[in-house]
């Protein structure tokens, strides 16, 4: 299901660590969809899901752009990665935009997630 | 879509973890700690012979250095297994497959260095130390180089070209 979800543009991804808090907080899950028309690119405030060379599947906010097609990041929490570290990242690293968070606090027992 | 119990644990994760206060990783402690447990193990087997014929002072030195042993051994775990969590992500293993089976090998060998005196299990931890750093300072495309350190057990230790 999730395959076929990535192979159609759509991620659902469990987000791990607070750095992007509090837009994201650890444990919640996210569903992102791909950067891959001219309609729907990265703009500045986008959270981003990133394959970052170094650090791996991140997620991040877009803060700008630069020449060459490369993209600044950063995270929203005081306490994440300095911005210097994590970029400029090229374009093509940047995967696509969050669309829906889906909060990973546990919920009483019957509750269907929203 | 299940997003509450079974089908949540086999998401892909995205990390947004914070960096306070990592970022400094250096494999050149776990070296450090390597070369101590050699030199304690020589230093332990100067003194066998004396402790044997009731030395105490010799003796004393011994249990030290026993004590002193295990602690090191253990900082050298430490120090791998920081390296291997923390800085290594999945882009450095895929570079470095064999990665998860070094930090192995060292675990094992330094547990062998806590639990004998065998100078040859120390000798080899050193190596094993050794080809993890030459493999860290490879991800950061830093060059490395071999030298033998100036000081007891004078062994060759991977140091980083800067």
């Amino acid at each position: 299901m999730l395959k076929l979800l990535k192979r159609c543009g759509v991620r659902v991804v469990r987000i791990q660590g607070d750095s992007m808090a509090p837009a994201l907080l650890s444990g919640d899950v996210g569903v992102f969809i791909q950067y891959r028309s001219r309609f729907l690119r990265p703009k500045r405030g986008h959270v981003a899901l990133i394959d970052h060379p170094r650090l791996g599947m991140i997620v991040k906010r877009v803060t700008g752009f630069r020449e060459n097609n490369e993209v600044d990041v950063r995270g929203d929490a005081s306490t994440s990665t300095p911005a210097i570290d994590l970029g400029p990242l090229p374009a093509n690293r940047v995967w696509g935009r969050l669309l829906l968070r889906l909060n990973g606090q546990p919920k009483h027992s019957g509750s269907p997630a929203t | 879509m299940d997003f509450t119990m079974k089908g949540l644990l086999d998401l892909e994760t995205a990390s947004a973890h914070c960096d306070i206060p990592c970022k400094i990783y250096d494999p050149s402690t776990a070296i450090i700690a390597a070369l101590s447990v050699v030199r304690l193990l020589d230093i332990m087997q100067e003194n066998a012979d004396k402790a044997g014929s009731g030395d105490l002072a010799a003796a004393n030195t011994i249990a030290r250095c026993t004590f002193r042993k295990e602690e090191e051994a253990e900082k050298v775990k430490h120090e791998v297994r920081i390296i291997w969590g923390d800085y290594f992500k999945a882009p450095q293993f895929e570079k470095h497959p064999n990665t998860h089976d070094l930090v192995h090998r060292i675990m094992l060998k330094a547990s062998a260095c806590k639990q004998g005196v065998a100078r040859s299990n120390g000798e080899e931890l050193v190596e094993l130390v050794n080809e993890f750093a030459e493999t860290f300072w490879a991800t950061k495309d830093v060059e490395t180089q071999r030298v033998t350190c100036p000081y007891p057990p004078s062994m060759s230790v991977v140091q980083p070209k800067l």
